[in-house]
């Protein structure tokens, strides 16, 4: 059992370093130009010189996706950096000064919570104008009160524990206690949720490009390039569409994997110590 | 059943209800007028003139102080407008209501699906833990949660519709040469029943097959683990192991004691769910082209015209509080523990 925990672990881990390296050596790994247009070439199946076939404009499938894998992580991390930023600082806060500040922070909290993630990402996307760096604040505003909840959790949790209560004895300031005794130790959760962020990042972020208000054309973005083949499938052509939706999945899964894997062995440690 | 005390209950809950509500419509006012650079410009597009422009802003109070316009802009809601869709020229909760009936056969539908596939496997897994069962039915969970469901949507089309022809079309609840069954209550399945429409009835549960295992999916896959891991807490509970002392049959054991203990955090999971499955909803009506609110906004979105969208996050935010008031109070009702 444990064995295959390992296993589905370490094959997560395989496909994110290779997402990560696709993502970073993406101009030698692609094997044609990604937005260069041959109507000649167009809509053909896979094979040959085109693995993945090509879309309705003769682009290379594979190379859109090799070059999708740049345009994902870059949403995927900087959705979490967003989300994380603001929402475990504002758990922290909330957390360790309680009171009010506790009570407002966390109902604004709730009020975000409130809503279906997508629509309210919808919503925003919206107001900002549609496009990649509009998803991007859309997303990473959605995630927000996730973090900020596990960042008060754990705050509260700690905030207690005697080596806390001896550096208060020194007389620490509050800032010195936050950052030095209190945020290394709630990391655990905070990076098990990161990681699982991640994927969902990816597919709420591709869910507003197929809908139009996340990348636009011709940016390669995965969420897009489906948003374009949705066509072709009911006229045969199937791998327009199929490709890049493997892709996500194969990187969501990997994220939702990994990060599973992750909670594994950060929470029995986490509940030994209390 | 109405005990007094379900009914204080509910109404406790209902007046919590109202600072929710406040707190949204800030939001969304907050997206719909503080964040664009200029509200007028949204909702006219890039090309509009600048007196048009400048009527709009009146009409749309934006001359006026940011409080104030909050306040026309609540006892808008209050009055039920939640702005004018360009596109339709039509109120936007009149459209939203207009398609609403859709999304909800839809969505129960889906939860239909979710209850009976979800709950059984989930059962057996946990039943049959870490076996080759329990770990493929866990890796379907979870690559249940990691796809797209817009993708998914294509890829059930392709198979069943064109490569196997066993579904129809995928252009929304009948096909073209079905007529609707009379409108009783906007689901065509219960209406079709209803009336005694036989054709309707089929056709519109074939088009509705495709579309709700679709949507059924991230749902499915979260109640699935949420059945095992609760089935396996009750399972390891002392008084099962009484049970199982006291000789009694392994089904009864099952059945009467572990599931009924195991339902009551299902069902706050299904309330959950419902916000997933206004998600899934706005991605799936769009592959189907399943006329319902999503479908609307979507469409709305393709000619530019973002005002619905605000209504519904309104909308559908409202209705999903008002579901996860009801879980609670079930919560409540079924489970006596829980004093009042």
């Amino acid at each position: 059992m444990a064995f295959l925990k390992n296993l589905s672990v370490s094959v997560g881990l395989v496909i994110i370093v290779l997402l990560f390296f696709t993502a970073i050596f993406a101009n030698w790994m692609a094997p044609h130009d990604p937005i260069r247009i041959d109507l000649q070439s167009k809509l053909m199946p896979p094979g040959g010189r085109f693995l993945c076939g090509t879309d309705a404009l003769g682009r290379d499938i594979l190379s859109r996706i090799v070059f999708g894998s740049r345009v994902s992580t870059l949403i995927a991390l900087s959705c979490v950096f967003i989300g994380a930023l603001f929402g475990v600082t504002l758990g922290i806060i909330s957390g360790f000064f309680g009171g009010r500040i506790d009570e407002f922070i966390m109902r604004t909290m709730d009020m975000i919570l409130a809503f279906p993630s997508l629509i309210l990402a919808m919503a925003i996307a919206a107001s900002l104008g549609p496009g990649i760096s509009s998803a991007i604040y859309a997303v990473g505003f959605v995630q927000i009160p996730m973090y900020a909840r596990i960042a008060r959790g754990s705050t509260l949790s700690v905030r207690e524990l005697n080596f806390v209560l001896a550096s208060r004895s020194f007389g620490a300031s509050s800032w010195r206690l936050i950052f030095v005794d209190i945020l290394p130790n709630i990391l655990s959760p905070i990076i098990v949720n990161a990681t699982l962020g991640l994927g969902s990042a990816i597919l709420t972020a591709a869910g507003l490009s197929f809908l139009g208000l996340g990348a636009q054309p011709p940016m390669p973005e995965w969420g897009q390039m489906i948003a374009e083949g949705r066509a072709n499938i009911v006229s045969g052509e199937w791998w327009v569409p199929t490709f890049p939706g493997l892709a996500i999945m194969a990187t969501v899964l990997s994220f939702n994997l990994v990060g599973d894997g992750l909670r594994d062995i950060l929470d029995p440690r986490l509940r030994g110590r209390k | 059943m109405f005990r007094k005390g379900i009914l204080l209950l509910i109404g406790k809950r209902l007046l919590l209800l109202v600072p929710t509500l406040v707190g949204i419509s800030i939001l969304i006012f907050i997206i719909a007028r503080v964040i664009p650079g200029d509200p007028a410009r949204l909702v006219l597009g890039e090309s509009a003139t600048p007196q048009s422009l400048e009527a709009i802003r009146r009409e749309m109070g934006l001359d006026k102080p940011i409080w104030m316009q909050y306040l026309i802009y609540t006892e808008g809601i209050l009055r039920g407008d939640l702005g004018k869709s360009v596109r339709t020229n039509r109120p936007v909760l009149r459209d939203l209501l207009d398609y609403f009936p859709a999304t909800l056969e839809l969505t129960l539908a889906a939860i239909l699906l979710n209850v009976i596939i979800a709950v059984p496997f989930g059962i057996q897994s946990a039943l049959r833990r870490n076996s080759f069962y329990d770990h493929l039915s866990r890796f379907f969970a979870l690559s249940g949660v990691s796809m797209p469901i817009f993708w998914f949507g294509l890829i059930l089309i392709y198979l069943f519709f064109f490569v196997l022809k066993w579904a129809p079309a995928p252009t929304g609840r009948l096909g073209i040469l079905t007529s609707p069954p009379n409108h009783i209550t906007g689901l065509f399945v219960l209406d079709s029943l209803l009336t005694g429409n036989g054709e309707a009835l089929i056709d519109s549960l074939k088009h509705l097959v495709l579309p709700a295992f679709c949507l059924s999916t991230w749902s499915m896959a979260i109640l699935l683990r949420m059945t095992r891991s609760g089935m396996l807490d009750v399972l390891s509970q002392d008084y099962i192991r009484t049970a199982r002392a006291k000789g009694l049959p392994r089904r009864a054991i099952i059945y009467q004691h572990a599931l009924r203990n195991a339902l009551i955090p299902l069902i706050t999971v299904l309330g959950l769910n419902f916000g997933i499955l206004l998600n899934g909803a706005v991605l799936t009506e769009s592959i189907f082209s399943w006329p319902g609110m999503g479908l609307y906004v979507v469409e709305s979105i393709t000619w530019l015209d973002y005002t619905p969208i605000q209504g519904l996050a309104i909308f559908a935010t409202i209705i999903y509080a008002l579901i996860n008031l009801v879980v609670d109070v079930l919560y409540v009702v079924i489970d006596p523990r829980i004093k009042l």
